[in-house]
């Protein structure tokens, strides 16, 4: 026992903890071990001591040389105290950089850490009240609303299944586990969760958990008689040009075609006459500006030329220039 | 109140302890049959096309979905979707404004959202309302697909109004026991309905041969096929066929009155 001591005393020391199951006890489970390692080589720990009874839990503690760990400097004979240790690590290395060896991690900003765990242990705790709350007044807790939900509306569309025929897509084997994660069959991106078939999924889509994590609230809005007569008509309109559209016969066609062609001319008509209008409107509001300069911003001589020019009904040559 | 809930929880929730009730003093929530409703409800069509469906969206689910008109139908008694819909609009409870435009503006553009509007307004309206407002489209003569549990049969518009207005059971639905016309007509209620064949007395009166004789009718379709009468598959013009089963009808109809 004086010997291990005097060895620790004299070896600046590094402590490996191992799992007990590797390493045994021979009598006590409360024992430390310790082993003196000249040659450090990793091969050479795993290797169990035969005479050691694996089935008790331990604390092996394993005290390396500083020669192994710190080039050469064996001529050190005090114990490293932490301070020194912790110097030793900040001096300069063989490359004469300041990093050490740890710089590679990532650096936490720790107050803002602590400033967050704050903030979701003090939401948790209101939650928490709110649950127990609700509970003695015997209702259910739901989370508040924030405020930005949107009304749900009916579905545009439905569920395309046919499309997925013949497909094949590659899913990893533990990716979902029941419905939770992303497996094969209908994945609601929004809840993380996927369906095998269709009616579970539109369950699942007209379910308030789903609602709420799309951020809706579950209302429709109720619409006016005016609605529903505007409703008639675009409906109406939109099987019409429907059937306009689906026709047969080469005559049809050539009349179909020639509406369209009709409709189009008089459309290009109007955004020409608009242009030409706007164009002239702008040429009046400059004659106008010409002749309303006042007094005050002239300069002798320098505007006459212009003015002349304007009352003539000249503004430019196109140029915006001047 | 803004909006409506999207789902239907609430409103079988209530069952008529809180929420409003239909202008007829009905539970909205019990008027179909417990056994249709848990049907409906099960159904996918609702689940996926009347979840979250305004009075507006109603239409579009009308123009797209239904094609006939029934209740269950099947060996499964799937619900049609004629019922899916009624359901809804007994869920989204419409004004009469709204009724009014499904009825005139939108079921003379779509002949089963005149239906569907036909089948809510016996349901919920009470006896005069039903009366004034499905009698003007007992002179609609559109065809209209119906479906039952065994095939699908040809019916009529007029036929169907007619059917809500006399019969107690329709589309899987028992209607609730409305007071004869007669009963209103004398409490002054309704005025009595002037039919469009004619006065009844002026019909009664006249030569009972002409009308035994089906003359009576024969005079104005005089360019029925020769042979429909036997039953035989002439080609002929739709609305004369309509002209036809129109008239049988009325006929029945105004036969009820006094």
């Amino acid at each position: 026992m004086e010997m291990i001591v005097s060895i620790l005393s004299l070896c600046s020391s590094m402590i490996i903890l191992c799992p007990s199951s590797v390493w045994g006890n021979s009598e006590d489970s409360a024992t430390t071990h310790r082993f003196h390692i000249n040659n450090f080589e990793a091969p050479a720990l795993a290797q169990p001591r035969p005479s050691f009874n694996h089935q008790q839990p331990c604390h092996c503690t394993y005290i390396l040389p500083s020669s192994t760990l710190y080039n050469g400097n064996t001529t050190e004979t005090s114990p490293l105290s932490a301070n020194q240790f912790a110097a030793m690590s900040a001096n300069k290395g063989a490359y004469e950089t300041t990093a050490s060896d740890t710089d590679f991690r990532k650096k936490y900003d720790r107050a803002e850490y602590a400033a967050k765990a704050a903030e979701r242990e003090s939401k948790e705790k209101e939650e928490r009240k709110a649950r127990y709350e609700a509970k003695l007044a015997g209702k259910k807790y739901h989370v508040p609303l924030t405020g930005n939900e949107t009304l749900t509306e009916a579905r545009a569309s439905r569920l395309d299944v046919a499309s997925n025929v013949g497909k094949v897509m590659l899913v990893p084997a533990g990716a979902a586990t029941g419905k939770r994660g992303r497996g094969a069959g209908f994945y609601c991106q929004a809840c993380d969760l996927t369906f095998k078939d269709n009616l579970q999924w539109v369950e699942h889509e007209n379910s308030m958990q789903h609602l709420r994590a799309i951020g809706q609230t579950g209302e429709v809005r109720r619409a006016t008689a005016e609605d529903v007569h505007d409703r008639i008509t675009m409906i109406w309109e939109k099987i019409i040009d429907e059937k306009r559209a689906d026709v047969k016969t080469l005559g049809e066609r050539l009349e179909v075609r020639k509406m369209e062609d009709d409709k189009e001319r008089e459309e290009r008509r109007r955004k020409r006459r608009d242009l030409v209008e706007k164009k002239k409107a702008i040429k009046e509001e400059e004659v106008k500006v010409k002749k309303e300069y006042g007094d005050d911003v002239r300069i002798e001589g320098e505007h006459d030329e212009d003015d002349m020019m304007a009352s003539m009904g000249i503004v430019g040559f196109g140029s915006s220039k001047k | 109140m803004a909006h409506h809930r999207a789902d239907e929880k609430r409103f079988m929730d209530e069952r008529g302890s809180s929420g409003p009730l239909a202008p007829n003093g009905l539970n909205p929530a019990t008027i179909m049959e417990k056994p249709v409703r848990e049907r409906i409800i099960d159904s996918y069509f609702w689940k996926d096309q009347c979840f979250a469906v305004n009075e507006a969206d109603i239409i579009n689910r009308v123009v797209d979905h239904v094609n006939f008109i029934g209740g269950t139908y099947g060996d499964a008694q799937r619900p049609s979707p004629f019922l899916c819909l009624a359901f809804k609009l007994l869920q989204l409870a419409p004004s009469d404004d709204i009724l009014r435009e499904y009825l005139e503006f939108g079921g003379e553009k779509f002949k089963y959202l005149r239906a569907l509007a036909l089948f809510y307004i016996r349901l919920t309206r009470q006896a005069k309302d039903v009366y004034k407002m499905l009698e003007p489209y007992l002179e609609d003569r559109r065809k209209l697909k119906r479906r039952t549990r065994i095939g699908t049969s040809l019916t009529f518009m007029d036929q169907f109004a007619d059917d809500l207005l006399t019969k107690d059971r329709v589309c899987a639905t028992t209607l609730w026991k409305m007071p004869k016309r007669e009963l209103l007509e004398d409490l002054d209620v309704l005025e009595p309905r002037v039919s469009p064949l004619g006065d009844i007395e002026d019909l009664l009166e006249s030569d009972p041969e002409v009308v035994e004789g089906n003359n009576g009718r024969r005079a104005d379709d005089s360019e029925e096929s020769p042979g429909s009468e036997f039953g035989e598959v002439t080609p002929e013009p739709e609305g004369i066929h309509v002209d036809k089963e129109m008239g049988e009808k009325e006929k029945e109809h105004d036969n009820d009155e006094p």
